[in-house]
């Protein structure tokens, strides 16, 4: 062992390591060799001591204001990077001899294969009139998917009924399903653990809560039906987990489960304990699909119009948002679904619980009731704020998204003057409705509520 | 915080979870900062791209596939910033109120570690070569491991490995008088 083999490894090694045996003994020997090692010691000691005596705690505080009004950006869960690819002739009879194979070999599985169970059909077209499921309703893309949740938002907004608004969050659940399965099929995961956590709660959480809600006489009536599509949704997913790699056919036998376990619990006396709604993610911050989906517990959950407005302005502020993204990437057509899908929003969701904010509001809720009234305003007039200063690639996508949503708009921007002077319900300021069975409510403005991020300290 | 904690941390900041995210500040921000201190010798400099970089993080905190990887991916984000961030051109400012943390194991070279010694290390430091510095205090304050630094900095294990050295044996040899005044 010479000096400068015993020096290479005390300079790639940390001083706290004990050296091999051939370079502790030339340690041993070499002074020159242990003093540089004992340099190194020191420089280690001093630069891990490098500290700064700076607080910084008001610059997390301005960090965290941001994150809390800054959103994700959602990963797509239909990933397939365009890779440039020099297609010469040699990769495309390489690539036809690969379709070759692949198509014999496919042939051959699917003939030695039992047959596959027909496509469940249940009640899931948009309006939420019976219909059939389609084959191709296993590869809904991302924009589908975000265009079903805001239907299901829009539901549950106009809903108050808790068995209505149980139906439709197991809707939501099997959307999340076909996302999830279509993605997978599609090779593309990213997004899968994200949609495996919101069908938890969508699954769990938000239709538990509604169930527990609905009235006894009624429960016979609905429960039965919540518990056959759990269970076919179950055995759809245990399903399109056989034919998966380990770590997805997980994710996805943990969705069945999840169902099956509802499923049963449902038909048992005594109902299963709801999990509970996640913190801090019902704020322009989360993924849209995450924002929607919580929006829609929310709305589901709470029973007072002027909040669940409240709500309703959280999920128009992130499809605004996604619209503005959307445009600014030059993609008008998404622009102009997002549009549509924010204008019956507005149009179902946000107005009519406006127009359900009672006149004679009491005073200790005017503050909020001007504040969800600007919020509404701002989310409604965003995206010609937005169009005013876009740049040109990005105008023609704003202006389709405006039009799409100019009825929604405007009816919501009605909605907000007179406090729901329209076809607004009176409270029912004896109790909750659908003799709810959650701890028990007093008259509005007095309900205990989460404070909303802001008030936190 | 141990490895399950902050994976846990970083699935449910994922999904939107404010608190979770705030948990990860809370354990990264000093260690994100002193390195980027390290990194741009101006301490507001260095505060403004902690802030950035942690902004950036939580933008795009959906579209991490391995949550395991969380550190590296945000040092890489740190870096990025840096390197957008010297278009601002800054001027340097002194550095100052550099106080020296007690050393947990001292020994006969350590024993001299004070003050005057960190401010020498600290100069040391902002002469070496940038590529150099951002290895060495990687492997230095944090103790990542090679394949770590050579995927913040983008660079091959090899090439990580030999920055670290080059900027150990830099320093040594710039302090070596500090470090060892007996040595003839």
């Amino acid at each position: 062992m010479n000096c400068r083999t015993a020096y290479s490894w005390v300079l790639a090694n940390p001083t706290s390591e004990t050296p091999p045996a051939g370079v502790s003994r030339h340690l041993d020997r070499c002074a020159a060799c242990e003093r540089r090692r004992q340099r190194l010691l020191g420089l280690d000691r001093a630069a891990k001591s490098f500290a700064a005596s700076v607080d910084h705690s008001a610059a997390r505080m301005r960090l965290l204001e941001l994150v809390a009004t800054t959103p994700q950006e959602q990963p797509p869960l239909k990933l397939k990077p365009a890779s440039p690819v020099a297609f010469g002739w040699r990769r495309l009879a390489l690539a036809a001899a690969a379709c070759l194979v692949i198509g014999l070999a496919l042939g051959y599985f699917l003939s030695r294969r039992p047959d596959l169970p027909a496509p469940v059909a249940h009640d899931r077209t948009p309006s939420n009139e019976p219909g059939k499921r389609t084959p191709e309703s296993d590869r809904l893309s991302r924009g589908e998917t975000i265009r079903r949740i805001v239907l299901r938002d829009t539901r549950l907004a106009e809903t108050e009924a808790a068995d209505q608004q149980a139906r439709v969050l197991v809707d939501m659940a099997e959307d999340l399903q076909d996302a999830v399965i279509g993605s997978v099929k599609d090779g593309a995961t990213d997004g899968v653990p994200v949609v495996t956590v919101l069908h938890e709660q969508v699954v769990r959480g938000g239709m538990v809560r509604a169930v527990s809600r609905i009235p006894e006489s009624r429960r016979a009536a609905t429960l039965p039906s919540l518990a056959t599509r759990l269970q076919q949704s179950a055995a759809r997913l245990t399903k399109a987990a056989e034919t998966e790699l380990p770590a997805v056919a997980d994710l996805l036998r943990g969705m069945g489960t999840t169902c099956a376990d509802v499923a049963a619990a449902l038909q048992q006396p005594k109902l299963p304990e709801p999990s509970p709604l996640a913190s801090d993610v019902n704020r322009p911050g989360a993924p849209l699909l995450a924002t929607l989906v919580y929006g829609g517990l929310r709305l589901a959950d709470d029973p007072d119009p002027l909040r669940r407005a409240d709500t309703c302005t959280d999920v128009a502020d992130a499809l605004v948002q996604s619209i503005v993204l959307a445009s600014a990437a030059g993609d008008a057509e998404r622009s102009d679904e997002l549009g549509k899908s924010l204008g019956e929003f507005l149009d179902k969701g946000l107005s009519v619980n406006l127009g359900r904010v009672p006149s004679d509001l009491p005073a200790s809720r005017q503050a909020e009731f001007d504040r969800v009234k600007q919020r509404a305003a701002k989310a409604t007039g965003a995206l010609e704020r937005n169009l005013e200063r876009a740049p040109a690639p990005a105008k023609a996508g704003l202006e389709r998204a405006l039009e799409a949503s100019r009825h929604g708009r405007e009816r919501a921007a009605e909605a907000g003057k007179g406090k729901g002077k329209g076809k607004g319900k009176k409270p029912d300021h004896a109790g909750p409705k659908d003799g709810r069975g959650g701890p028990p409510k007093g008259p509005p403005g007095l309900e205990k509520r989460k404070p909303p991020i802001n008030d936190e300290p | 915080m141990d490895s399950r904690e902050e994976l846990a941390l970083v699935q449910r900041a994922q999904v939107g979870d404010r608190q979770a995210f705030a948990g990860l500040v809370d354990v990264y921000w000093p260690r994100v900062y002193r390195w980027l201190w390290g990194l741009v010798s101006s301490p507001q400099e260095a505060e403004d791209l902690t802030q950035e970089s942690f902004l950036r993080a939580w933008v795009t905190l959906p579209s991490l596939t391995n949550p395991g990887s969380f550190r590296p991916w945000l040092f890489r984000i740190a870096r990025n910033a840096v390197i957008d961030g010297r278009r601002r051109q800054r001027p340097p400012a002194t550095t100052t109120g550099i106080e020296a943390a007690p050393t947990p194991h001292a020994g006969p070279v350590a024993d001299v570690v004070d003050r005057e010694g960190q401010a020498l290390l600290r100069q040391a430091c902002d002469r070496l070569p940038e590529m150099y510095r951002a290895a060495f205090l990687l492997w230095t304050h944090e103790g990542v491991p090679y394949a770590e630094i050579a995927e913040v900095l983008g660079l091959t294990e090899e090439t990580a490995r030999w920055r670290v050295c080059k900027a150990r044996h830099l320093l040594a040899k710039e302090l070596a008088d500090y470090l060892d005044p007996k040595d003839p």
